[in-house]
Parts: C-alpha cells; structure tokens; sequence
C-alpha cells in the first residue's frame, strides 16, 4: 500500500493537461480583469484608495507585499501593466513557475493594497497561485512546452522524484482547496431556513449589487421554480461535490452541474471573474485521458476545415 | 539504526506539511463546531493568507440594498453654515455594475465598507455610541480627543481603535467625494449615512412594479456623528473626482 502510494507520489506528474488548463485560466484572469479596470484603476488600487490606509495598516499582510501601496502615478501605471504582462505569460507558459511566482508577488501587491476590493475570487486565486508555483503547470500546452520539445530534454536542477512529489502534493492541495470551498459553503448554507425552504437566491437577485439585470430579468427572478431549482441545485451540488468526484460518470455529471452554476453566478449576479476562478480549478478534475482526447477532437476539426477549405 | 536516505527524509516532511495544511483548511473551512474551534490555536498560521470564509452568501444571503451616503457642512459667503446635500456615493459605484457582464471591481467598495463601518460602530457601548453620534457640527472633535472620550467612558481600548480607523477613513473618503462635488467650498464637518433598503418580500414578487415598490420594508438609517473634513493628497482628490465625473 505504502509503496503504491510512494509510487503514485514520486514517479510521475498528474493531471498535467487540467493543470495547464487552470495556469491558462488564471494567467486569463490576471490580465484580463486589470485591463477591464483600466480605466478606474486609480481609484480601485491606487491614489483614489489611500483613503483606506488606516484600515489597510492594521491588517496583517506582510511589508513586502506594499509595492503598490509606495506607487502613485506613472509608477504605477508600469507596475500594473507589468502585472498584465506576467498574467499573460503566465497564461502561455512562458517560463512558467517565474512567471506564477512573479503575478503572484504582484497580484497580491495590488491585492493588499485596497482591503475593500479583494472578493471571495481572489481568495482562491491567491491559494491556488501559490500551490501552482509548486507544480509542473508548464509542462503541457506552453511556450514552454514547445520550447522543451525543439531543444530536447535539459537535465532538470531538482531530481524528477523530488518535483513530481511537490507537484503531485500541490495538486492535492489545490483539488481539496476547491472541495473545502464547496462543502464549507454547502454547510453554511443548511444553517439557514431560505436556504432549505429553497427562496435563498432570490434574495441577492433582488439587489442593486449582486443583480445587474435585475430590471430587465424580473419576471424570471419571479419565478417560485427558477428560485427553488437554482437554491436547491446550489446545495446538492456543492454538498454532494467530493462524493460525485468518485466515480467517473458522477465526476462528469457533477463538472457540468458545477460549471453550469458558476456561469449562471457569474453573469446573473455580476461576479464572473470569481466564477471564472472557480471554473479554472475544477478544470484539474478533468483527466488527462479527458483533455487528450478533446485535444485530438480539435485537432480532427481543425484537419477537416482546412481540407474543406 | 536504519539509515534513512535524504530522498526519503523529503517525501516525509512534504507529505507530513501537505498533509497537515490539509487537515488544518479543513477544520477552519467549516462553520464553527467543536473540533475546529479545538483546533483553532493550531489552525491560526492560515490567516491572512489561507483564511477560509466560505459563506458565500449564507447562511443568510445579502437581502438589502446597502449604501453609504455622504454630507458636509460649510462656510457661505456670507458666513453662515450650511449644509450640502447628501451624496449617495453608492450609486455611483454601482455604476460599474449595472448592465455590465463584467462589472468594474470598484462597484462595491462602500458595499464592502458598510459591513465592517456597522460592526465597529456596534461594538461600542450605549454611551460610547451616544459620545461618537453627538459631536458637534460647528467644531467636531480632533481624532485624538474623541478617542480620549470614549477611552472616559469605560470602552475597550481596542474596539475605540477598530472604531477610529474605520471612521478616519470613511472621513477621508467623505472628505474628497464632497470636495469633489463641490471644490470651492470650504467644508467644516462631515458624515456619513449607513442606509440599509430591505428588497421586495419573496411573497410580493409576482405584483406590478408599483406593487412591488410598495410592499418593500422601510429602510433603516444611521447617520454618523460630525467628523474634521480630512482632505486626502491633491492626486487621491483628483482621483476621487475624475471616479465621480465618469459614474454619476
């Protein structure tokens, strides 16, 4: 048993594709969110933010991490756009684990440096980047991966065993990151009667914060069925999430279900990017088996289209 | 002896740290129960950076509108004072999310300021909160003095300090949003409103737009003592402003 578990730990590194797939999401989520703030970023992490520094001062985020509390102006402006461009190389795999371990460095930064920003998104961003950092998420689907594959093997630094036990044990932490958000969340939720009487969504549905389109989709929001379908999925699906994971059809099943209620989250309650967070990771449950295979799909279209063409 | 090699040595730390992380986000991901709040000590090095709070709208979901207002009062030319208006500043952070697929992420800053505002005002005693409620409009207190008399009555040291800094900078923030409004006006005093709008009861949902209007429970509001304008930098003024002139 041991040695299975040895082996299953020290020989080789799994759920390589849905790795690559969730460092595409994120590095996707980094530089693109700070460029659809552009605009009011000012406001959001810089100048227009100094007003919190009393509340900012008294939370226990290390000195380290100030970079952008220190910068005003042009300065940083470059420190922003330097956090898009690490966000993009890390989303193609460009020298990957510096490229995680730098947007995290500054995504956090700028994270810190408004206590009033930050979201439930960011926080799974923040814990999952870290564990990324220890896995090997460049090794499929990279700039890297294509760079490998020209200049052949290079002798790694660390020995195989020692970076496929951290990258093996990251991809523990990370799975069981999201598990625990899910159930965590499901608990909380069977505490509270509009939960289990099924009215729960509503209610947010009905605010100017979380209902974007509340004003054009009231009909809908009034429907007792779309309320009690969307409150009860919410429940089972994140309560029963790691039970479904057993076993491949229900793991298939449960990925929809889950994905399915995050967009519907993201777009009807105006919170995609914590949606998008969320999607990115379950995308490691995926098996590599699963992504090789939608892998060679695209690649039978992509072959077909240029033939018709 | 056994000899161990250093191959061995180091899946066993790293599987003895993985697996402690593991059980250590469990207990603290979960709502409150015995083993987790036994554990707490043990669970701690999660915060900041691994804090777990899940709630995620529960166990019960946001059923209010919450908004933060602001209001100053100034000096006329004439040498009376008077008061402004007040600025539901709110809404205009809301614009970054209405209609919006992608909403900006400073929509909600004063929604995120409003829960945290409440709770240290509330935990202040009755008379800390009558003292912090009561400052006079034509010369409000220094931060220092209205520390000083809370500290009189027999308040906690640190909930005055939670108090004062999430008062100093609500302050600041109601400072540049009025300047903002009103840049020629040399403001005496500040505050701010914490208004909380129930929605609709899910029974009245289905009525006319009219109906629904009606049927919403009475907003609750607090209004905020009296409070020194606290300018911010002539670059966090300007920020302010150019923020207020593309969402109003």
């Amino acid at each position: 048993m041991i040695a299975l578990a040895m082996g299953w730990l020290t020989r080789e590194k799994h759920s390589t594709y849905g790795l690559a797939v969730t460092r595409m999401i994120l590095g996707f989520i980094v530089a693109s969110q700070l460029l659809v703030n552009w605009f009011d970023r000012h406001y959001t992490w810089g100048d227009g933010a100094v007003w919190t520094q009393p509340v900012r001062d008294a939370k226990s985020w290390p000195s380290f991490l100030g970079l952008f509390e220190q910068l005003g102006g042009v300065a940083f402006d470059l420190a922003y756009l330097g956090t898009i461009v690490f966000g993009v190389l890390l989303m193609i795999g460009y020298r990957t684990r510096g490229s995680a371990l730098v947007t995290l460095f500054l995504w956090m930064s700028l994270y810190v440096s408004s206590p009033f920003v930050g979201s439930g998104g960011d926080a799974v961003l923040r814990m999952v980047l870290l564990y990324l950092c220890f896995t090997d998420s460049g090794r499929r689907w990279s700039v890297d991966a294509r760079l490998g594959k020209r200049r052949g093997e290079i002798r790694p630094l660390v020995p195989e065993w020692a970076s496929s036990t951290l990258h093996n044990l990251a991809t523990v932490l990370i799975i069981h990151q999201v598990v625990m958000v899910y159930v965590g969340s499901a608990f909380w939720k069977l505490q509270s009667a509009v939960w289990k009487d099924g009215t729960a969504v509503y209610y947010p549905l009905q605010t100017d914060a979380y209902s974007p389109w509340h004003d054009l989709l009231q009909p809908v929001y009034a429907f007792g069925p779309v309320i009690s379908g969307a409150t009860y999925t919410a429940i089972v699906v994140q309560l029963f999430f790691p039970l479904l994971l057993l076993y491949r059809p229900s793991r298939f099943v449960a990925l929809i279900l889950i994905t399915g209620m995050h967009l519907g989250i993201g777009i009807f309650m105006g919170i995609l990017y914590f949606s998008l967070v969320m999607i990115a990771v379950d995308m490691i449950l995926v098996s590599d088996r699963s992504w090789l295979r939608a892998e060679a799909w695209v690649r039978s279209r992509r072959r077909v289209t240029v033939d018709t063409l | 002896m056994p000899r161990v090699s250093l191959r061995s040595l180091f899946i066993a730390v790293a599987v003895i740290m993985a697996g402690f992380q593991l059980v250590a986000v469990t207990l603290a991901a979960l709502p409150p129960n015995r083993y987790s709040d036994a554990a707490a000590p043990r669970t701690s090095y999660l915060a900041p950076y691994f804090t777990q709070n899940w709630r995620l709208f529960a166990p019960s979901p946001v059923a209010e509108d919450r908004e933060v207002w602001f209001q100053g009062t100034y000096t006329a030319a004439d040498g009376s004072v008077k008061t402004t208006a007040w600025v539901d500043w709110t809404a205009v952070e809301l614009d970054l999310v209405q209609h919006r697929l992608v909403g900006g992420r400073a929509g909600y800053v004063t929604s995120k300021l409003y829960g945290p505002l409440g709770q240290a005002y509330r935990g202040l005693g009755t008379a800390e909160r009558e003292t912090a409620d009561e400052t006079p409009q034509d010369s409000p207190p220094r931060w220092a003095q209205l520390r000083a008399d809370l500290l009189a009555g027999g308040a906690s040291p640190g909930r005055v300090s939670t108090f004062l800094l999430y008062e100093q900078a609500t302050a600041r923030l109601a400072t540049d949003v009025l300047l903002s409004r009103w840049p020629d006006r040399e403001l005496t005093a500040v505050r701010y409103r914490l208004r909380s709008a129930p929605v609709v009861p899910y029974e009245s949902r289905s009525g006319t737009a009219a109906e629904r209007a009606a049927s919403r429970p009475e907003a609750t509001e607090r209004d905020s003592g009296w409070r020194r304008p606290t300018p911010g930098t002539a670059a966090e003024r300007r920020t302010v402003a150019s923020f207020d002139r593309r969402h109003r």
